[in-house]
């Protein structure tokens, strides 16, 4: 027989078994005993691993389980920093001007509503306090004048002082 | 043994035990972000030429550097060579301490994180978004969440959605597979298992015709030695899974096939596959026995996109994307997908 007559036959031969053990593992019993030598690898481990640790923990040495439960603790923080660090570079990346935007036009839609609120309240309680005698012209527009005044200046007095307590730029 | 034999033998040795020397993901890239042991790198680039990014974003299992495996057969090289800006997500060494760790923490984590630094650092607001393998799972999952925020592109080569009738499913989809006990009593899973696992599927090919077609070509005198080592170093570095994220990915993938059902809900949100409406790409290979073709399919009909385009190939899971076939025939067909997708928004 030649070389190559040889190697046909050889590889021929090769292809065979090649299918022959692909049907083999595709069977049910190569499963099953697959499975059952998983389990008992697994429980042989598991033996040896905690008859080694007991003994590691008798000579009062740090064992795998020690160090292990530190790199979980320092994982563990590793997630939490990446957290923050995300939550801070999103706060970097955020536009500083956002006065300019929606938020911005609502918090001057505020400072309006809160002078007009105010204004009223002043006004109603000097109404009360000095109820005006109509008995001449020149009192009434001293009356309002002054009305108007303090009006204004305790609306923007109030809105500066809320402003403070925020303590933001806002 | 015949003295050309002894020869070969002597090489072909000396390939095998040097196969860790190989260099793979040697494309110059800077580190970005990172975060536990996941790192989000981006290929340095003077072409760059389509504004939004690309993130590629590999499997929970091996390593990310597929995608860059060697100068010359490097998919990242490729794309930057097309002119993308192109940024990789490494899940890194997840350690014991990363037990708890599970696919919410990824996909709703994670994964937002490393778009929101990409999105940063390209200046841009979308980017095509790259999975594969499980990796593909996990974006499809993101992209159900965050519906159409920062997605313009969904990629997603071999990815597994309906596990029915694959061997994965036929293996664990049994009482006698505790993936319960498993995971309890390990805190990752050692990737050599998973690893060892996924080659049981195609024992023959992966214990025996490897090395015997390198035999061969050492013996012919032409041994692909560059090509060969790089991808048995890749193959051969297998990170661990965490626990939980292994326990969920087993159960609701293939005990339960609940992607497809639509019955995941991650942080009390319902992963829905019709909520993905963005610009799709799907590449299936033809001989993948990890994702087979007939389980990636169903999602083209579960997805509410209107730009669907599917690509299938001859090829296995992973030779299709990184095999030597690659560049001449499916990233030509990528590249060529992405370009469409990847202006900026007012110049369309």
């Amino acid at each position: 027989m030649t070389d190559a007559g040889a190697r046909r036959l050889l590889e021929e031969a090769e292809a065979d078994v090649a299918r022959a053990t692909e049907r083999l593992v595709a069977s049910e019993g190569f499963a099953e005993l697959l499975a059952r030598v998983v389990a008992n690898l697994v429980a042989l481990y598991r033996v040896t691993s905690t008859a080694l640790d007991l003994v590691i923990r008798h000579l009062r040495l740090a064992g795998r389980q020690d160090v292990t439960r530190l790199g979980r603790q320092i994982g563990r923080a590793e997630d939490k920093l990446e957290r923050v660090l995300q939550e801070v570079e999103t706060l970097q990346e955020r536009p500083p001007a956002e006065a300019t935007g929606p938020a911005g036009r609502s918090n001057r839609q505020a400072a309006v509503g809160g002078s007009a609120v105010t204004a009223l309240v002043v006004a109603t309680v000097l109404l009360v306090l000095h109820p005006p005698s109509l008995s001449g012209g020149g009192e009434v527009v001293a009356l309002a004048v002054g009305v108007l005044a303090l009006v204004v200046t305790t609306a923007w007095a109030t809105l500066w002082v809320a402003g403070r307590s925020k303590g933001g730029p806002r | 043994m015949r003295p050309a034999e002894a020869t070969a033998a002597v090489e072909f040795g000396h390939i095998l035990l040097t196969q860790d020397e190989a260099e793979i993901g040697a494309t110059p890239k800077d580190i970005v972000w990172t975060h536990r042991s996941t790192t989000l790198y981006r290929y340095r680039s003077e072409r760059r030429q389509y504004p939004v990014p690309v993130l590629l974003v590999f499997a929970l299992i091996n390593r990310p550097e597929i995608f860059d495996l060697r100068p010359g057969s490097s998919f990242v090289e490729f794309l930057l060579e097309q002119g993308f800006d192109v940024f990789l997500l490494d899940w890194g060494r997840p350690g014991d301490e990363d037990a708890d760790v599970g696919l919410d923490d990824y996909v709703c984590d994670w994964l937002p994180w490393a778009i929101r630094e990409t999105l940063r650092a390209a200046g841009q607001q979308e980017l095509t978004l790259t999975g594969w393998c499980i990796g593909g799972v996990l974006c499809a999952m993101h992209a159900t969440l965050e519906r159409a925020r920062h997605v313009r592109n969904l990629v997603l080569l071999t990815t597994p959605i309906d596990t029915d009738g694959s061997l994965y499913a036929h293996w664990v989809r049994r009482q006698s597979f505790d993936v319960d006990a498993l995971t309890e009593a390990l805190p990752v899973i050692p990737g050599a298992g998973i690893d060892w696992a996924n080659k049981m599927m195609k024992p023959v090919t992966n214990f025996w015709t490897t090395y015997r077609k390198l035999w061969d070509d050492v013996v012919a005198g032409k041994p692909r030695r560059v090509a060969y080592q790089s991808m048995a170093k890749w193959v051969a570095d297998n990170p661990p899974f965490p626990a939980r994220a292994f326990r969920e990915w087993m159960t609701w993938m293939y005990k339960r096939n609940d992607l497809v059902a639509g019955r995941i809900r991650l942080r009390d949100r319902r992963v829905d596959l019709g909520r993905i409406d963005h610009s799709l790409l799907v590449v299936t290979a033809g001989a993948d026995h990890i994702a087979p073709r007939a389980g990636t399919v169903p999602l083209l009909e579960l997805v509410s996109s209107r730009d669907i385009t599917h690509v299938d190939r001859p090829g296995g899971h992973i030779g299709l994307m990184a095999g030597s076939k690659a560049r001449a025939e499916i990233w030509p067909q990528v590249g060529d997908w992405l370009k469409k997708r990847s202006y900026a928004k007012e110049d369309v």
